[in-house]
């Protein structure tokens, strides 16, 4: 079982991720709702896994996710996306993104790549 | 998905009642077995198969028949096949009628021919709501000739998403071209790159709050800004999908984070927009659109 930080803008997605999560047995140990917030908390809460959204206001989730693994090389994280982001997911990969989660979530899918991140 | 409409058609006309029609609805709804379940049943696919299928429906604007073709699961003889059992809708719909005493055969071809009158179909337009299709259906209700073809496949895929995310239910009516609307609150997200959309959801409070609900898997209650950012979310995963198929054809658009309004808001616009009525649960959803145009909020 692993610890989660949440960093989505939308709460209909946070509350249904972690729903998820706690559900598989992970710990969701704090909520962001944009890249610098979820730098932040990063920072303070240690997390083994972060799920960043990529579309976000303030500092979208490759900002964030630039300035973890800058920070933090060894920091998994896990780009959440809808469907179709194509340059921001080739812009998350060369950043260091340890794996994607389509939008809307598929429960059982998202389980079996979480646990290969963790597994990592 | 014929019933929706001639159903509707025949409740206006006080030729059905309330209840008989969402009977009817009702039993549409159960005789209709989704196309994965009747794979499995079949043998032709295993469960595992299927619900990956599924899984690969939610990344992918396509039929569950196509991807599975595809994967190798099944052939196109077998998807037809399935298609078969799937059920007429037009026919089931119509022995239901009869079954259930509330109309003769005679009767219904008489109300057919008058709701094709009142609603100036085409006699291919009824044909596409009698095949039940929604790909089919959708451009029955496009018909305003300035409607730009990128358009109208973008009001075809959040149709579809509705039907596949929201409600199986789903009702259209003929889009209109627009210069200004006054919502009393609306869900949206702008997307830009190679041209610009601004995309809205509002419509009746009920309507709103049933998207709501159903696509965040929770009850809302009130229109607020939790509920508008289930909506908002929605149409994020619908505009990632359209985004998604602009990509194969190497055109980038960028989704904008979305944008909440939950107090009266007007649109206004130098250039086309569109407003699509969208009815699930028999109430009105309405999706507003502006492509490559100079939009105004306040």
């Amino acid at each position: 079982m692993a610890n989660f930080l949440i960093v989505d803008d939308s709460r209909t997605s946070r509350k249904i991720l972690r729903g998820i999560l706690e559900e598989a047995g992970h710990t969701v140990l704090g909520e962001a709702t944009n890249g610098q917030e979820g730098y932040d908390r990063y920072v303070e809460l240690q997390p083994d896994v972060v799920t960043m959204d990529i579309t976000m206001p303030v500092l979208d989730g490759i900002g964030g996710l630039k300035k973890i693994k800058e920070a933090y090389p060894e920091a998994k994280v896990v780009m959440v996306t809808a469907a179709g982001q194509k340059s921001k997911m080739v812009e998350a990969v060369e950043s260091g993104a340890d794996e994607f989660i389509p939008k809307p979530f598929d429960a059982e899918q998202l389980i079996s790549t979480l646990t290969k991140v963790i597994e990592k | 998905m014929f019933g929706i409409y001639f159903g509707k058609y025949l409740l206006d006309k006080a030729v059905i009642t309330v209840d008989q029609y969402e009977e009817m609805l009702e039993e549409m709804k159960s005789a209709r077995l989704k196309m994965g379940l009747l794979a499995v049943v079949n043998g032709l696919m295993t469960e595992a198969q299927a619900e990956m299928v599924n899984q690969l429906q939610q990344m992918q604007d396509r039929r569950f028949g196509d991807i599975a073709v595809e994967k190798g699961y099944l052939t196109e003889e077998q998807v037809e096949s399935l298609l078969k059992k799937q059920g007429d809708q037009y026919l089931l719909f119509v022995q239901a009628l009869t079954d259930h005493g509330y109309l003769t055969l005679e009767e219904i071809q008489k109300e057919l021919k008058a709701y094709k009158k009142e609603e100036r179909f085409s006699a291919l337009d009824l044909d596409a709501i009698k095949s039940s299709d929604l790909d089919n259906i959708v451009p029955v209700f496009l018909k305003e000739s300035s409607i730009p073809p990128i358009m109208k496949d973008y009001i075809a895929l959040m149709a579809r998403s509705v039907n596949r995310f929201i409600d199986t239910d789903l009702r259209l009516e003929q889009a209109e071209k627009i210069n200004s609307i006054t919502v009393p609150f609306i869900a949206s997200q702008e997307l830009t790159g190679e041209f610009s959309y601004f995309v809205g959801i509002s419509g009746e409070k009920e309507a709103v709050l049933t998207a709501a609900s159903t696509f965040g898997r929770e009850e809302f209650e009130t229109i607020d800004m939790d509920t508008l950012d289930s909506v908002c979310e929605f149409i994020n995963c619908n505009n990632g999908l359209y985004a998604s198929k602009l990509s194969e054809e190497d055109i980038e658009l960028e989704l904008m984070p979305p944008a909440m309004y939950t107090e009266e808001t007007k649109i206004q616009t130098e250039g086309p927009m569109y407003k699509m009525p969208m009815y699930i649960s028999g109430k009105r959803l309405e999706l507003i659109i502006c492509l490559e145009a100079k939009w105004q909020i306040s």
